[in-house]
């Protein structure tokens, strides 16, 4: 049925039952969904009813690679990793790279699926179509790079590769996420739910390969891709050797670095402390996910102090802005201590961050007192409060308790006005671009089917000035609900489901990134897309997640930002003066809504698109 | 009249540092700047902001002029001011 990319076959693993069995992949769904966050979200939409606890045995967790992981296709090790959110209550999808995803195609594997519970602490261990149970006594309380090398030292394997989580995973923490080697699917608090399951960890080992339909086509389209990757004005000649530090300095110079918990972006701008230079100067090495040539990730060496001799791979410009600017941490070597720290105890550092900043704030304000964080003194800045505090989360410990959840809980459990102060949308804690300096970027935070999450729609045009599909004001509200809308389709195609890591398509490939993906799934799988079938992909994908939503109770009005974007104008930089007003925000959601063939009032998709989609299914239970 | 011309990544190497001056006559535009630029900086600059062989400005170049695109202005024909701050900024990635 498959002549390559596709396995054809998903793994079904009941934690409850302690069996594991083998289905097939369905057509159908290689052709409407093509794989990795597109594959998850079929799954969980067909099988997660509404109201599922996302704790509870009941939620699934789908890790799905794409068809062309564990080709040679450059940059395409990536996996997404779906389930119902227990930090937003809905879609919770974030990817991940390295070598886990390509080995589980090794394995034979397009998807598994887990479900059920374990009775107690739990490890999976998949080699090829062989599947193992283990009891994780000894690993439950390890640090995720520990228990890695715990399972690979009882495997006798040192290639196994391995997912896991750690304390703050164990501990159900709403913002832990899933380490793999030392990268993660960090968001939405995925870790929470394998710790649910009393699911530790499961590791993989494959001997087989990744077929090719059309060996001539792929070397050609292959070929293709790699010369646009030559070409690029960035990729190589800046982004191989910095990373995504470097966003860092735009950011800064666009006064749109977020910093102390958002109430001084454009005033606050460490770019000396955090940027670029700064960052090189504690760089020792990169490091590659599989079969990628660009290797962006910078090894860095804690230098000074008691963070000297800590190593971590980043810190990446997301995690910079958490445990930095958004901290108004300028200590650059307790950055990269929070982000090894966060790393190995499974949290997520974006969130952990966001969250720890907003306690500063409300800290700084006399919200929280001496009294509330154990006679911490969490002032913005203080580098050794932070790491104290983010350690605690992880363990439920004192004021860590009450912050382990990420800002919405926390917010509900202190009252005394602090949700005015709580930077999420949907209860994900947001990225590090201040919006109210670039609008398409901030309607894709209030529109994004994960929450404030950047990478399911990022607006390149704005943060880059790259014009596809056309050149943009970013400081203007016109136009953003169509543009939000092809960002958001275009990325979750050619990124999300075929799997293909997004930084290589905004480098090298952005007006092109769909007659890519078109060429190579017809080289690998046989399977005939047009470019504009590719990007109906993606809004399939959009609108089931869409769906699944308002099942789970989210309305229009959950499409909003914190009330700071929409009320304090930013004060200096280059963005000052720029805010989103309720009113901007009306306008920009009614074009959105109203460009996706979307109840403008409602926010909810019409019967009409959703059979455009072949989602008449997803219509009947909505009820349209 | 001196404007501000505040750059990152290569750019800022190459001009020597993130915040240069630049005197520069009254009723100076974009493209004079520029043009006053080279003749500062000469080849070790041109290749990054021009075309080769071209007064035409990179695609992937951005000039804003007190943060706003100077699309959303005149162009290269953007008066400047005295005082006025101006972002070059070269292609980035990542995020």
């Amino acid at each position: 049925m498959y002549s390559g990319g596709y396995t054809g076959k998903i793994l079904r693993v009941n934690l409850t039952s302690k069996t594991a069995q083998e289905e097939k992949l369905p057509l159908a769904v290689a052709k409407d969904f093509i794989g990795g966050a597109g594959l998850g979200m079929k799954y969980l939409f067909d099988e997660v009813k509404p109201g599922t606890d996302a704790l509870g045995p009941d939620n699934k967790l789908i890790f799905a690679p794409g068809p062309f992981t564990g080709t040679s296709i450059p940059c395409a090790s990536r996996m997404a990793v779906v389930g119902k959110s227990p930090l937003t209550g809905a879609v919770g999808n974030a990817l991940t790279g390295g070598y886990f995803p390509a080995e589980l195609k090794f394995a034979g594997w397009d998807a598994v699926i887990v479900e059920g519970k374990a009775e107690k602490p739990t490890w999976v261990s998949i080699k090829d179509s062989s599947v193992r149970f283990h009891d994780a006594g000894s690993l439950w309380g390890t640090m995720t790079f520990d228990c890695q090398q715990m399972i690979k030292d009882n495997l006798n394997d040192q290639n196994t590769r391995i997912i896991c989580i750690g304390p703050a995973g164990e501990r159900l923490s709403k913002i832990a996420c899933i380490i793999n080697e030392r990268r993660a699917a960090g968001r939405k608090g995925l870790g929470a739910v394998m710790g649910s399951k009393n699911l530790k960890a499961i590791a993989v080992r494959g001997t087989g390969k990744v077929a090719i339909t059309s060996e001539e086509k792929y070397r050609a389209a292959r070929s293709e891709m790699l010369k646009a990757f030559k070409e690029s004005p960035v990729l190589y000649s800046a982004f191989s050797p910095a990373g995504t530090p470097m966003v860092v300095d735009l950011t800064g110079a666009l006064g749109i670095l977020s910093a102390k918990n958002w109430s001084a972006t454009g005033e606050f701008v460490p770019v000396d402390q955090l940027g670029l230079d700064a960052q090189n100067t504690r760089k020792i090495g990169k490091e590659h996910c599989y079969d990628c040539p660009v290797g962006c990730s910078q090894m860095k060496l804690a230098k000074t102090g008691p963070y000297a001799g800590i190593l971590t791979e980043g810190p990446e410009f997301e995690t910079i802005y958490s445990f930095g600017t958004q901290t108004g941490v300028v200590n650059l070597d307790a950055v990269i201590a929070a982000d090894r720290l966060a790393d190995e105890l499974g949290l997520d550092s974006m969130s952990a961050g966001v969250t720890i900043g907003f306690a500063m704030e409300l800290f700084e304000r006399g919200i929280l007192t001496p009294a509330d964080t154990g006679g911490i003194d969490l002032k913005f800045g203080n580098d050794q409060a932070m790491m104290m505090v983010l350690r605690m989360m992880a363990f439920r410990e004192g004021i860590g308790d009450l912050l382990a959840d990420g800002t919405r809980v926390a917010a509900m459990k202190i009252g005394k006005g602090s949700e005015k102060y709580a930077m999420h949308i949907k209860g994900l804690e947001l990225p590090a671009y201040d919006v109210r300096g670039a609008k398409a970027h901030g309607l894709n935070y209030a529109t994004a089917y994960t929450g404030a999450d950047h990478n399911r729609g990022y607006a390149f045009q704005e943060i880059f000035g790259i014009p596809v599909p056309w050149e943009v004001d970013r400081l203007s509200i016109e136009g953003k609900g169509k543009l939000t809308k092809w960002n958001q389709d275009v990325r979750a195609a050619t990124c999300d489901c075929a799997t293909m890591c997004a930084f290589m398509l905004d480098t090298a490939l952005p007006a092109t990134s769909t007659q890519n993906t078109s060429a190579l799934l017809e080289a690998v799988t046989g399977l005939i897309f047009t470019p504009d079938e590719i990007q109906k992909v993606g809004e399939r994908l959009n609108n089931l997640a869409k769906v699944f939503n308002i099942r789970e109770g989210f309305t229009r009005t959950d499409d909003t930002f914190p009330e700071r974007l929409m009320t304090e104008p930013l004060k200096d930089g280059a963005s000052k003066g720029q805010v989103i007003t309720k009113d901007d925000l009306k306008k920009m959601l009614d074009e959105y809504y109203t460009e996706r063939g979307w109840d403008t009032q409602t926010g909810v998709p019409t019967r009409a698109k959703l059979e455009e989609l072949g989602l008449s299914t997803a219509a009947d239970l909505l009820g349209v | 009249m001196k404007v501000k011309v505040h750059s990152i990544l290569q750019l800022k190497e190459i001009l020597g540092g993130k915040d240069v001056e630049i005197i520069v006559p009254d009723g100076t535009n974009v493209s004079g700047l520029l043009a006053g630029m080279v003749e500062i900086w000469g080849d070790s600059l041109s290749p990054h902001i021009f075309k080769p062989q071209s007064d035409e400005v990179l695609p992937y170049i951005r000039l804003m002029i007190n943060g706003t695109a100077i699309q959303s202005l005149d162009g290269m024909e953007t008066i400047l001011n005295d005082g006025d701050e101006v972002l070059l900024i070269p292609l980035a990635a990542g995020g």
